[in-house]
């Protein structure tokens, strides 16, 4: 009778023993996978510097035209032909598989969850993973409403480069660009509560794995 | 109890292998401790700014085509107001118009105008055609030309910004709507729209379908306010009238006015003019800025 209850004993202690090393060895993975996935990200990152500078420059040359009469068509027309709205647009769609590229892999720690035993650990994970999906969706209503902008900036561009000087229709897109904008402000502050949430999380994972 | 030698034997094997677990998990757990700290890189916020872009409203591009946009609007208004001169011309017609009310007198004002069998339109204040409703109904049922004076009356509220204008206007419109269910266009601003209208508030109220309709002929019954403003008006018709130009005749819907009414009728009733209503289809005489416009602020 003692002999049993000894191996009961022994064989749970190596099942803990078990489990703590499988839910480290899960850790490391996911780690490996988050770093892989924000290296990923960094080119995603530098597209939107870009992206960003582009804005500046898209920017100056509007504001340069605004100062302009209607009757410097041809000084309006020059100014815009020098912008550039299509190489934003690649530059966006570069962005939108840079991101898609880390969020796929990040997606891949879904194995190594399932494997966790500790139900904290566990729950910590799914948050990650949860986050980084609301991020996702967030990212494709922000690339639809960027790439969406885009086209509304060019439509005003080429009535101005083409002098279609008609103020209702000049003010209407204006409105429309502006609006967009609006929509966008909101998108990219609710992305970044999300991106500082998904940080913090992380951090509390492998805080709670023993990794950091 | 006591154990034979393959007990003791085996708990033996089993007690070491407890020690060995139970340090193998203490040194485990000691070199998780003492393992660096592993680095996590932080997701970046997005760095681009979509603030609106701004500066379109006030710039000197919008500001040169709305002048542009303007001057082409002005050219088309004043070759249709000659056609319409045309036509009237040959009815000797003639248009007589009273702002401000209705007042509390504005049944006494009709009275006198359906004695005379003749037509006007009245530019009324919303609030007016709130307290005075039946008599603005009545105008309707008896074919008055119905039109819109704004809300405030006061010079620094209606001319206080670009959209100003606009916005007593349309509620004026759906005061008059509520009242008669017509829908007038026509409107006419406090003090006429020289000097404070601004081409950006023009603009603005293109943009709701406003016609802005001034004057030609002032009676000045605002001024003198006694028998005085009937000689003036009736020596300014038949001068526009020799000039071959339609008069339209700004009166006020007030007791001092009403009071000589019967005497400026019946003297255009003996030259043998035509009183007719303004409507939305009609171009409207109105003051052009002419470089005249400024804000009042």
């Amino acid at each position: 009778m003692k002999k049993v209850m000894f191996l009961a004993i022994l064989a749970g202690l190596l099942s803990v023993l078990a489990g703590c090393q499988s839910d480290q060895e899960q850790a490391t993975e996911i780690h490996t996978k988050v770093e892989e996935s924000a290296s990923l990200e960094d080119k995603f990152t530098a597209n939107q510097k870009d992206l960003a500078s582009s804005r500046k420059k898209v920017n100056e040359s509007y504001q340069k035209v605004l100062s302009l009469e209607n009757n410097d068509a041809e000084t309006i027309k020059q100014t815009l032909n020098d912008l550039e709205i299509s190489t934003e647009s690649k530059k966006l769609d570069e962005a939108r598989e840079n991101f898609q590229n880390a969020y796929a892999t990040l997606m891949s720690i879904d194995e190594n969850i399932k494997l966790i035993k500790d139900k904290d650990e566990k729950k910590t994970a799914t948050k990650i993973m949860t986050l980084m999906k609301d991020r996702k969706k967030l990212m494709d209503s922000y690339f639809e409403l960027y790439q969406k902008q885009l086209d509304s900036q060019s439509k005003l561009f080429e009535n101005l480069e083409q002098g279609n000087f008609e103020l209702a229709a000049l003010e209407e897109q204006v409105k429309t660009i502006n609006d967009e904008s609006q929509k966008m402000v909101d998108v990219v502050e609710h992305v970044n509560q999300v991106t500082e949430e998904y940080n913090e999380v992380k951090s509390e994972y492998f805080d709670m794995a023993g990794l950091s | 109890m006591r154990l034979n030698k393959k007990g003791k034997v085996l708990s033996a094997i089993l007690s070491v292998l407890v020690v060995v677990l139970i340090a193998g998990f203490f040194i485990a757990n000691k070199t998780k401790q003492e393992t660096a700290p592993i680095h996590t890189t932080s997701l970046e916020t997005l760095p681009v700014s979509f603030e609106p872009i701004g500066g379109f409203e006030e710039s000197p591009l919008r500001q040169s085509i709305l002048l542009d946009e303007r001057q082409k609007k002005e050219i088309a208004r004043k070759e249709a107001v000659a056609k319409q001169n045309v036509m009237d011309q040959q009815e000797k017609a003639i248009y007589l118009t009273f702002d401000d009310g209705p007042s509390a007198v504005a049944d006494q004002l009709l009275d006198i105008l359906d004695a005379y069998q003749m037509k006007a339109t009245f530019f009324m204040l919303g609030p007016n055609m709130k307290e005075h409703s039946k008599a603005v109904v009545r105008m309707k049922n008896e074919g008055f030309g119905l039109a819109l004076h704004g809300i405030t009356h006061e010079a620094g509220e209606i001319y206080s910004s670009a959209s100003a204008p606009a916005d007593e206007m349309i509620e004026d419109r759906q005061i008059l709507k509520d009242v008669t269910g017509v829908q007038s266009n026509l409107i006419r601003l406090p003090y006429g729209s020289i000097p404070y209208l601004t081409e950006d508030m023009r603009y603005v109220l293109d943009q709701n379908d406003f016609q802005v309709w001034d004057w030609n002929v002032d009676s000045r019954d605002w001024e003198l306010k006694d028998r005085r403003y009937v000689e003036h008006t009736k020596k300014a018709i038949d001068e526009y009238m020799n000039a071959g130009v339609t008069p339209v005749v700004l009166l006020h819907d007030k007791p001092h006015t009403i009071e000589f009414l019967p005497e400026l009728l019946s003297y255009i009733k003996k030259q043998g003019y035509k009183t007719k209503v303004l409507t939305n289809e009609q171009p409207p005489v109105t003051f052009p800025c002419n470089g005249r416009c400024q804000s009042i602020s």
